[in-house]
């Protein structure tokens, strides 16, 4: 079953480096190279696939935007296309082949004590050697050689522990609420540049017993949008994680590739219902009131 | 019963009942959909979109409860 929380593969100072930190960065890496290249292609007027495919991708999602929000910025498509870009690449390379089988194996000892009571056994000699060299042991000896012996053995068993290389960032809490957050914090900024800081007078207004009722309403509402985001993205990512596990051990992996299939389109519609609820909640940001 | 049982017990009633819903609501949005593309056949990319993103909105409510079961 994949863990709950990322594994922690070492450490920096007092910062655990995780294997979804890893793979976060990988995905930015070959994300900004794509984007790196495409624009070098684009200054040297050289039209190439890459500049039609980053043409289609951008032009597909700013028509969406501009169906919600009027005439948006470019900062504010830049802004909500990255989300879309960083969610879409790091759930689609979750789902590499790679991904759940590279790791690293640990061996390390489990011990575990077991206590055998033995009682009115006539030790012999060796049997009291052993006792004492191994140190573990009690002996009480009611007559000479009737003895209780309280033999507590112990089990050195290795056990093998897979510490996975990779895995998908946006199945770790910490980077969905990271997206989640910024994400609160652009549309908050929208608000302000729109509005100034009469924004606030949304969250904080007393003119009136019920419209102080109402901001504090709103308050809650932008608190459960962080969690809402943070936990729709996590849980998708992480279902479709123990999905395919639980596929792949039911039917020795024989089912595993339409469910493969299955988490493509769930990333895809998980990175477009972020990218378009930011747009919305910008829109309503933006929105008089 | 025992903590473990307990235990257990939260875990598939946490997501059974957490399915029921949004299965419900899911169910109820698809048909509504089909039943807009049947009277108007011409906007079936646009429903098709939106009733998409209506159920991503349904299936995270039963995402909540999965994740609230494997917490437990």
């Amino acid at each position: 079953m994949p863990s709950f929380t990322p594994e922690v593969l070492f450490h920096i100072f007092s910062l655990n480096i995780t294997n979804s930190l890893l793979t976060a960065l990988i995905v930015f890496f070959f994300v900004s190279i794509f984007i790196i290249i495409t624009g070098i292609n684009i200054r040297k007027n050289r039209l190439s696939k890459l500049q039609l495919a980053t043409e289609l991708i951008y032009e597909g999602l700013a028509g969406n935007i501009r169906d919600i929000i009027g005439k948006p910025s470019n900062t504010l498509i830049s802004f909500v296309i990255t989300f879309f870009i960083m969610i879409l690449s790091s759930n689609w390379f979750g789902l590499l082949p790679f991904v759940p089988s590279v790791g690293l194996v640990e061996n390390h000892t489990q011990e575990t004590h077991s206590v055998n009571i033995v009682k009115d056994v006539k030790a012999s000699a060796t049997d009291l050697e052993y006792v004492e060299s191994h140190d573990l042991s009690f002996i009480s000896c009611v007559k000479e050689r009737n003895c209780v012996i309280n033999l507590s053995t112990l089990k050195i068993q290795k056990v093998s522990h897979m510490l996975h290389l990779f895995r998908a960032p946006t199945a770790d809490v910490s980077f969905t609420l990271t997206l989640a957050v910024l994400s609160i914090i652009g549309i908050t900024i929208i608000g302000i540049g729109t509005h100034g800081f009469s924004y606030f007078k949304k969250f904080f207004d007393f003119s009136g017993p019920i419209q102080a009722f109402v901001g504090i309403l709103e308050l809650i509402s932008e608190i459960s949008k962080i969690i809402s985001f943070t936990f729709r993205l996590f849980g998708n990512i992480y279902a479709g994680e123990v999905l395919i596990f639980v596929m792949t051990s039911l039917t020795y992996g024989i089912a595993t590739i339409p469910f493969i299939l299955l988490e493509f389109f769930v990333g895809f519609i998980q990175a477009f219902v972020f990218f378009l609820l930011t747009t919305v909640f910008m829109s309503l940001a933006m929105a008089h009131h | 019963m025992d903590a473990e049982a307990a235990r257990f017990l939260g875990k598939a009633l946490a997501i059974g009942l957490g399915a029921l819903g949004p299965g419900l609501g899911i169910g109820i949005l698809s048909g509504k959909a089909l039943e807009a593309i049947g009277r108007n056949p011409e906007a079936e990319g646009k429903i098709r979109t939106t009733m998409i993103l209506a159920i991503a909105f349904a299936e995270a409510i039963a995402i909540y409860a999965l994740v609230v079961s494997f917490t437990i």
